[in-house]
């Protein structure tokens, strides 16, 4: 048995400090034996914070809806009728159902919050095409560039979640689907302007974004260079 | 089939509101065998004795306006032990209030005090170890608390023995000064500090009684005294009361044989303001304010204000979220900040003659509070008393002054914990 020469307690053998008051234990006649029994294991349950979630929708319920719902009051009180506080309250109604499934929901939230999300900015632009004098832009220009966003959007996320990229390849490969993204959309606006396609300014940003991944591409398999980077932009 | 549902009996219903992400009004209890615990026969035990208490098998669901316990079938898994015990309790899910754990040699149930207090649950360890040991081949006979596993549970068993005993002649006032709370260093949020200290059981009692007191009463006096000399070290201005929550065991007054809680409090404790007080002082005072406070009718007079507040019709129909809120501030204002600490005695443990050579030893944790830094329990069994301090402070300075103070009056103590150092 061994004692602890400051505090004059006796100590389990396991103990390789006295636990009062952290002074370790010299015994020469009885050195610590690391393989005693232990009076409780070393290793440490996980213990998570649990995360409140219905207390968060909640609370991104009121957060949105509460600005909504003063700009409509605050607008029908001065020009007796909801003008532009509708505009208003869609934009709150599209961004609370973009965050709602990501509070909500445990699995996939990013894939679902895309997806409802898209559902919703879509009723949203329609409603506001009923709203405003200038008709006839949604179906043929609104639909298809959310509709494509959110495809190139979703294949990124995906991207990221299911195949194993590095850092450098992952943002190659979101540099060279948001090139592509920026041609299919102008290709759609050109098809609504005047039923032909000429690429122009979606190629100022195509090259400098392909380029851009180009490098990056580069830079992930030279080594040398990779760790100069490392060491340059560490943080 | 109609699954059976409960009240929370009187004491019970706090805890589910003080309850938060990292920390459940929690305890264990433990026993320490004299062979390595095997995890599947640990498991068959479990399913046998599960059945018998059925304040175990549930589990806790929110009403309209308030919590109730549901019967839930099935039977937890036993899980291995680990360095950070007592974590809290999540309630979703149909989880079960409790948890069985083993490690080397020692079975431990972990609770949330929503199902049971110290004295049923020790019921549950004493039978759960007994179908134990009966699975390896050892004759126990169903004496001494261990419980007969074919009898069919009674309904007494289940009940509220608050509401059963209590007989509403009095409102006895709740307000008492806030209790001094000592600063220091937090561990993390998922960490705890766990010191026990094994005392030799004949030398204590020789001491207690050289100060006239029982053992709850001399080592409480000495942890008023080391509250008191840690107020002193901090160099407060104006020094708090140091008092000290003692659970009272209510089945010493009623023939309640309820699993169920039935507890009450008392908070012995003195007031440096009043000067400097010596051990034979505060002895004194804690003897009397025990002797004066710990009867059948004082008692009754606590228990009836805790259900007068319960049974009031106004709180009675506020929903469930506004009530949470009301007994939180309650709380704050009557719980936890009246007291500095708590030190629950569960007494000495008996078992059957039978049984006696497999077990060598028994412990009983509480979990620290959910503001005070530190909690004291005890446990005795044969020839020892096991006092573990649990505590969410880095320093150990309180533990220190405790354990030497009993070497320095020639009482031996034995130590170990759960801190893991660096390089051992």
């Amino acid at each position: 048995m061994s004692y602890c020469v400051n505090c004059g307690v006796e100590l389990r053998e396991s103990e390789s400090h006295c636990p009062l008051c952290d002074t370790k234990v010299v015994n020469p006649r009885k050195p610590y034996n690391e393989n005693a029994e232990r009076a409780y294991p070393r290793r440490y349950d996980v213990v998570l914070p649990a995360e409140n979630r219905m207390m968060t929708a909640l609370l991104a319920t009121i957060l949105t809806f509460l600005p909504a719902l003063t700009c409509v009051i605050v607008d029908y009180v001065i020009s007796e009728k909801a003008t532009w506080s509708l505009y208003v309250a869609i934009a709150m109604g599209v961004l609370w159902s973009f965050v709602l499934p990501l509070v909500v929901v445990t699995k996939h939230r990013a894939v679902i919050s895309l997806l409802i999300g898209t559902v919703s900015l879509s009723l949203g632009l329609f409603l506001i095409e009923k709203l405003v004098p200038v008709k006839g832009w949604f179906m043929p220009l609104a639909l298809p560039i959310v509709v494509c966003a959110a495809f190139f959007i979703l294949i990124i996320i995906l991207a990221a979640k299911y195949v194993v990229f590095g850092v450098l390849k992952m943002m190659a490969f979101f540099f060279s689907f948001t090139a592509l993204m920026v041609v299919v959309i102008e290709i759609v606006t050109d098809m609504y302007i005047d039923n032909s396609v000429q690429l122009q300014w979606s190629l100022a940003a195509f090259v400098p974004l392909v380029l851009v991944s180009l490098v990056l591409l580069i830079i992930e398999r030279k080594k040398r260079v990779k760790d100069e980077m490392r060491k340059k932009f560490h943080i | 089939m109609e699954k059976k549902w409960y009240r929370l009996d009187n004491a019970a219903k706090i805890f589910p509101v003080t309850k938060n992400s990292m920390w459940s009004n929690n305890f264990r209890v433990s026993v320490t065998l004299n062979e390595k615990i095997d995890p599947e026969r640990l498991q068959k035990a479990l399913e046998m004795t599960l059945p018998r208490f059925p304040n175990f098998s549930l589990t806790m669901k929110k009403g309209l306006f308030w919590y109730y316990l549901e019967h839930r079938e099935g039977c937890p898994q036993v899980s291995e032990d680990a360095a950070n015990p007592l974590r809290r309790f999540r309630t979703n899910k149909n989880r079960f209030l409790f948890r069985v754990r083993y490690y080397e040699r020692r079975i431990a149930v972990e609770m949330f005090h929503v199902i049971a207090d110290g004295n049923s649950s020790m019921l549950f360890l004493k039978t759960l170890a007994a179908n134990y040991l009966r699975l390896g081949g050892v004759e126990i006979p169903n004496t001494h608390g261990v419980l007969d596993i074919n009898e069919k549970p009674s309904d007494e068993e289940m009940e509220d023995s608050y509401q059963k005993y209590a007989s509403f002649r009095v409102n006895k006032p709740r307000k008492e000064r806030k209790a001094y709370h000592p600063k220091g260093v937090e561990l993390k949020y998922n960490e705890i500090k766990i010191i026990t200290g094994q005392i030799n059981l004949r030398k204590l009692s020789e001491k207690s009684k050289e100060y006239k007191a029982t053992i709850t009463e001399f080592l409480c006096a000495l942890l008023i005294k080391c509250f008191l000399d840690r107020q002193e070290r901090e160099g407060a201005r104006k020094k708090k009361p140091v008092k000290i929550c003692i659970p009272v065991n209510l089945r010493s007054f009623y023939p309640s044989k309820s699993f169920r809680n039935f507890v009450l409090y008392t908070n012995p404790g003195v007031d440096p303001a009043y000067g400097n007080y010596t051990f034979e002082e505060i002895i004194t005072q804690v003897h009397h304010f025990m002797g004066l406070n710990i009867n059948e009718k004082n008692m009754n007079a606590m228990m009836s204000t805790n259900i007068s507040s319960e049974r009031n019709p106004f709180l009675k129909l506020l929903p469930l979220f506004i009530k949470n809120f009301g007994m939180l501030v309650a709380y704050r204002m009557y719980g936890e900040s009246l007291t500095t600490c708590t030190f629950s005695n569960i007494g000495k443990m008996t078992l059957p003659d039978e049984m006696m050579p497999y077990v060598e030893r028994f412990d009983f944790i509480l979990n620290r509070q959910r503001n005070n830094a530190h909690a004291v329990s005890a446990v005795g069994f044969k020839d020892r008393l096991n006092i573990t301090f649990t505590s969410k402070l880095v320093d150990s300075d309180l533990e220190r002054d405790f354990f030497t103070s009993l070497v320095k009056m020639g009482i031996p103590v034995k130590i170990e914990s759960n801190k893991n150092y660096e390089g051992e």
